[in-house]
């Protein structure tokens, strides 16, 4: 009886272990090995990507075998047109492909249309849950040949830079927080003469940009005038905002505040750590961050406040951004036309995107290190750096960020933590602020031919080279009547009507 | 640059500069080699002080003529990775092995290509010339080397590098140059093959260009990326100079908004700060060796390029 008792007890836990320790379904029996380019951060530590757990797991999961070509972000896309021109393609593509790479290259890939409703299930219940999505991904043949991935929005990301102020030095001054135009100059020049930073010197800075930093664009500014880049979207309308009036005030006024000492002119040419270093001199009053937390200790960072722009022209005050922007790698999954066995790749990136704790894995690896679960709902979480792997290697070594095999949906995404994940929860927290004054229109997302994309590129590229020549230079030097018109006349020249026809027609869908 | 120098001091001790003319011309020509000196040597002193300095002076433009807050935080962390220690051997076995080979091949073709009892000359190196000036283009290259196996394998970085077009007609003009033909007869007549000619005479009368061979490929060999970057795909073989790409970009990364969220003030601060210091002990630690090599090679090196060149 005892014997009887302790084989049945024995067969219990085989078969209630077998399933946890084998493949629980795989998806083929016999070895099968593909290989597959995926990017790679520079701060990534690992030695190999199959060290990844995730990578781990879905071989386990699936019985495939990976080999992974690991391209290090900056130089993948010469490897990339290399293997697309030579033909000498791995099975598939993750996270290492551009718009123009693909659209140029349609006939390299695998169309994936009439394979994802029998191959890749999970995937088409996600994406048909999200209005728009299938748009995303398809190209402008009508075929489907990449699939997204990555993480569909990032909230933190909803705005770009974001105005903040010393609020400790108003106090000093005994000043209010400026509502209008004429209250922020006069702001400005007591800031300049009033020595708020206490260190005896005529040291401080009104106005503080950097055009070598991706968030304190002099740009900015021109929210004040509603604008924040060479162009606006309202009620549809594409808007070329370099010939409008608005624009021309905000040069002139700039050029006011430059000639009085009121803004740092050295913003044109600085460097990200100089501007940065002017800051932690306790310097700066006005500029554009992600947070005062990434220049600041936290007593310091809590005398900045968001500010929100004032109407200085025409239209309303905005922020650059864009509210549920679309942040996922559309061109993030291919399959080549050299692989042998599409349908199973398919599959195996399904089985990716099978539920939220994988995809997380693929994230940021294992469960209760960079974030956790609460029920449905994932929490950001940042461990203490160590000497040797700051959070941002750790995002890089366990997971891989964004370069994934798969896509976390809008009710997938990672949720800031006050007292985890601080530093997120500060920027959320800004962002959150300053929502009102993102402008309601954006550019649609969705693909374009590639003849078109060269078309854009190539009016573009001398275009913006002579606007922020222009912008520089009427700053530094003053706006005359003749130089407006001339100005108006050398844009043209550079294309701007034809630059404008081209958004104007995208956005309408003419192409 | 290194001739005019070269010709002041030795035009100095004559007898003529007596004259205030001459004194005038000697200051002024001081005064401008000194000039030059500056110039050429400030920058390389300015990343050896910030590779010790503290990266606050650094960026904040204060470190101009001494290293300012003396640390040693960026040899450390460079002698810590992992990446650096490796691309080190990797480095050094393509540098010693392709300069072998390239030292080899190039001192063998220039001296074959020199003799004027080779049939065809003409056309060979017409031939060589060719590809000087035209090439197959970067595709063509890459399915050559896919085709012949040889991607991601350390072999072909060893034998991309395994000869020059350039090196060779210097060595071949040195050749014609100093190595008569009469001298070859006169070892016929002892019984001495082209092969014993070339290792036991030839050779030895050779070293100032085989030196001038050995700087160029070793240098070309240490600095070179590129062919890496295309072929190479596993992190074991790549060349220091691939990981040296990889850690200045980390400096880079670190400006960018997504680690913003991540990251404290102290902790996005401490990160720039130490990217910063590797970046400049990185600098250092891969040009030195290739600077050491300078000295012992130099006395032959304007010898050797002179001879090659000039009467080439």
């Amino acid at each position: 009886m005892k014997k009887l008792i302790s084989l049945l007890a024995c067969i219990v836990l085989l078969t209630m272990v077998c399933p946890v320790m084998g493949t629980a379904d795989p998806l083929t029996t016999e070895p099968v090995t593909f290989e597959i380019a995926i990017g790679r951060q520079v701060l990534d530590l690992s030695d190999n990507f199959n060290e990844k757990l995730a990578a781990q797991n879905a071989e386990a999961d699936t019985g495939i075998h990976i080999e992974w070509i690991e391209l290090i972000t900056d130089s993948s896309t010469e490897r990339v047109n290399l293997m697309l021109a030579s033909g000498d393609m791995p099975d598939a593509f993750i996270a290492t492909l551009n718009e123009s790479q693909v659209s140029k290259n349609l006939t390299q890939f695998v169309p994936l249309n009439d394979m994802i409703e029998q191959y890749a299930p999970n995937i088409k219940a996600q994406y048909d849950a999200v209005e728009g999505m299938w748009d995303k991904v398809t190209m402008t043949d009508g075929n489907i040949y990449t699939l997204a991935t990555g993480a569909y929005t990032n909230p933190e990301n909803w705005a770009g830079g974001i105005p903040v102020i010393n609020t400790a030095w108003l106090d000093k001054l005994g000043l209010e927080v400026p509502t209008t135009m004429d209250e922020f100059y006069d702001v400005l020049v007591a800031v300049r003469d009033g020595d708020p930073n206490g260190n005896g010197q005529k040291d401080e800075i009104g106005l503080e940009f950097c055009e070598n930093d991706w968030c304190t664009h002099i740009l900015e500014y021109g929210g004040f005038w509603g604008f924040t880049n060479y162009y606006k979207i309202e009620d549809g309308k594409f808007i070329a905002t370099p010939l409008t009036d608005d624009f021309r005030a905000f040069l002139e006024y700039f050029h006011m505040l430059a000639e009085e000492g009121l803004l740092d002119v050295e913003g044109f040419s600085q460097t990200n750590q100089q501007w940065q270093t002017k800051a932690k001199d306790d310097r700066c009053f006005m500029f554009y961050t992600w947070t005062a937390n990434g220049l600041f200790d936290e007593e310091k960072a809590n005398e900045y406040e968001v500010f929100a722009p004032i109407k200085a022209g025409s239209s309303d005050p905005v922020v650059s951004g864009e509210v549920n922007a679309f942040s996922g790698n559309r061109f993030g999954f291919a399959i080549s036309k050299t692989c042998e066995q599409p349908e199973l790749l398919l599959q195996w990136f399904d089985r990716q995107n099978v539920d939220t704790k994988t995809k997380m894995i693929w994230r940021f690896g294992e469960e209760g290190l960079l974030w956790e679960m609460d029920g449905d709902t994932v929490y950001m979480n940042y461990p203490e750096a160590t000497e040797e792997m700051s959070v941002e290697n750790m995002k890089y070594t366990y997971g891989n960020t964004d370069m994934i095999p798969a896509l976390l949906m809008p009710n997938e995404i990672p949720q800031p933590n006050a007292e985890k994940s601080p530093t997120s929860a500060i920027r959320t927290e800004m962002v959150n602020e300053i929502t009102p004054y993102i402008p309601a229109e954006a550019l649609p997302v969705r693909s374009v031919p590639a003849e078109k994309i060269s078309e854009r590129e190539l009016i573009y590229t001398d275009l913006k080279a002579y606007l922020d020549g222009f912008v520089a230079t009427s700053i530094m030097n003053g706006l005359t009547d003749a130089d407006w018109e001339a100005h108006l006349a050398n844009a043209e020249a550079y294309g701007i009507s034809q630059w404008a026809q081209w958004y104007q027609d995208y956005i309408d869908g003419n192409f | 640059m290194m001739m005019s120098k070269k010709a002041a001091p030795e035009k100095a001790p004559t007898k003529v500069n007596n004259c205030t003319q001459d004194k005038v011309f000697m200051v002024v020509l001081h005064i401008i080699l000194a000039f030059i000196l500056v110039m050429v040597i400030y920058p390389l002193l300015f990343v050896v002080f910030a590779s010790v300095s503290d990266p606050q002076y650094v960026n904040s433009g204060a470190l101009l003529l001494y290293p300012k807050g003396f640390n040693l935080l960026g040899y450390q962390q460079v002698f810590r990775d992992q990446r650096i220690l490796i691309g080190y051997a990797n480095t050094i076995y393509y540098t010693v092995f392709g300069t072998i080979l390239a030292v080899a091949v190039n001192m063998m073709a220039g001296y074959s290509l020199s003799r004027d009892d080779l049939p065809g000359r003409g056309i060979i190196m017409a031939l060589f010339v060719f590809t000087m000036y035209f090439g197959g283009g970067m595709i063509p290259f890459y399915l050559i080397v896919r085709n012949l196996h040889l991607t991601n394998t350390r072999a072909i970085l060893v034998l991309l590098g395994g000869t020059s077009v350039y090196n060779m007609i210097i060595v071949r003009s040195f050749f014609v140059s100093t190595i008569p033909r009469e001298l070859q007869e006169a070892a016929e007549i002892d019984g001495c093959g082209i092969a014993r000619f070339f290792v036991s005479i030839v050779m030895p009368l050779s070293k100032a260009i085989t030196a001038v061979i050995v700087l160029y490929c070793a240098v070309g060999q240490w600095n070179a990326y590129f062919n890496a970057l295309i072929f190479i795909s596993d992190r074991d073989k790549f060349p220091l100079q691939i990981f040296l790409r990889e850690i200045l970009l980390t400096a880079k990364t670190y400006e960018s908004a997504e680690v913003l969220s991540t990251l404290s003030g102290d902790d996005l601060a401490r990160m720039q700060r130490m990217s910063e210091v590797t970046k400049y002990g990185v600098i250092v630690v891969s040009t030195l060796p290739i600077i050491a090599l300078y000295p012992f090679l130099q006395k032959y090196f304007v010898k050797g390029v002179m001879i090659g060149s000039l009467k080439g």
